[in-house]
């Protein structure tokens, strides 16, 4: 029997700091996990909050939280640490590099600014190739963050171009002059050095089409009625478009309940409705959903399955 | 050939020759001497090779042959140059 692949959907959440998003994107993974859908929530942000969210230890392995839910939280460092462990065997085979004290060698290379970042968005990539869920919902860091992570496909493509033109070149001297050596012309270790770069290229094409596919991806955008979270929510989508990311929802979060009886929360409500017009008429192009504000805080299971129904039932 | 065997000949034949490019140099000027064991240590190389009889890439001399020659020239050459 031919085992069926898996068509694996992909729901990104993405805003500015503090709107709901990790609340947004656990409700949704938990929701299609209850419609039996085998979900796998991650959490690209460094300053994690999804364990908190479903009150329970989650960390950098896959943790399964649910019957059909699973959950992780790239933690940078740990990323970092793989990337030592994967390329360490390869540089033992250098003896002079030991001399020099291979773990010097490698704390100068991980301190590299920026290279937490790579190591995460490595990880990134492995989870967007993975064909084991139907659903991977992302938990992104604020508007920012992400943004700079979803434009590393451009920088490390480029980058890796490079690489892989300046290998070539030198490759092609190193051959030519290993044609007048003994032994030389064998045939073998003429690819080898590119391999690696070559498979990141690919990996990162593939998640760059993953992620412009909208029947695959959907980018949602967190906001609260507020001109602040406006304004951001506005610049992300006009970048995302750059990045040729598709933006399905907008979800306005935390708007306030009717309550006449209260002056404060009424004041509070009118201004929110003043900017929920101008968002409608801003976002008149994406579906908007609206959430009001919940009596009780946003965590465990019971409140996160609420939340799910309230999205999108 | 055994990969052991080809070894052992390429280990052989670069220390021999290692050790006699070390005098030869005691008797040259340096950059005679340098151009002497180049020479030397290519030929060594095809000779390795005709006898081995196998394309085992650069690297694979490198490692097994060019190493050991460069170190017996280097130690033969000061023993030689001092005992000399």
């Amino acid at each position: 029997m031919f085992k069926r692949e898996k068509k694996t959907k992909f729901y990104l959440f993405g805003g500015k700091g503090g709107v709901g998003k990790t609340s947004m994107a656990a409700a949704t993974a938990l929701y299609f996990a209850k419609k039996g859908k085998k979900t796998l929530i991650i959490s690209t942000d460094p300053a994690h909050s999804l364990s908190d969210s479903f009150e329970t230890k989650i960390g950098g392995e896959i943790k399964q939280l649910d019957k059909n839910l699973f959950a992780v939280e790239i933690d940078p460092k740990k990323a970092m640490q793989e990337y030592k462990e994967k390329f360490t065997p390869e540089l033992e085979k250098f003896e002079m590099l030991k001399g020099f004290g291979l773990d010097e060698t490698f704390d100068f290379a991980g301190s590299t600014p920026g290279i937490d970042e790579i190591a995460a968005f490595d990880k990134f990539l492995q989870y967007m190739q993975s064909k084991d869920y139907d659903i991977i919902v992302f938990d992104t860091a604020p508007t920012g963050h992400t943004l700079r992570f979803l434009s590393l496909p451009d920088i490390l493509d480029s980058w890796i171009g490079k690489m892989i033109k300046i290998r070539m070149k030198l490759s092609g001297i190193i051959d030519t002059f290993k044609k007048f050596l003994p032994f030389g012309d064998s045939g073998e270790d003429k690819k080898i050095g590119t391999e690696q770069l070559d498979a990141m290229k690919k990996r990162i094409e593939e998640a760059r089409r993953i992620l412009s596919d909208p029947e695959k991806t959907s980018f949602n955008i967190v906001m609260i009625p507020e001109a602040m979270s406006i304004y951001e929510s506005e610049r992300a989508l006009q970048i995302l478009k750059e990045y040729g990311i598709p933006v399905k929802h907008i979800i306005v979060n935390q708007t306030i309940p009717e309550n006449p009886s209260c002056h404060f929360c009424t004041a509070r409500r009118n201004n929110q409705m003043k900017r929920l017009k101008e968002i409608k008429e801003k976002f008149k192009d994406f579906q908007i959903k609206i959430v009001e504000l919940f009596p009780e805080e946003m965590k465990g299971f019971k409140m996160l399955e609420k939340l799910g129904k309230k999205l999108y039932d | 050939m055994k990969e052991e065997n080809a070894s052992r000949i390429s280990f052989v034949t670069h220390t021999i020759t290692g050790v006699l490019a070390g005098y030869l140099s005691t008797i040259n000027q340096f950059i005679t001497s340098i151009s002497y064991m180049i020479v030397l240590l290519l030929v060594t190389g095809y000779a390795t090779e005709f006898i081995v009889k196998q394309k085992k890439g650069v690297k694979w001399w490198l490692v097994n042959g060019a190493l050991y020659y460069v170190i017996l020239w280097l130690v033969s050459w000061v023993f030689f140059y001092n005992m000399l």
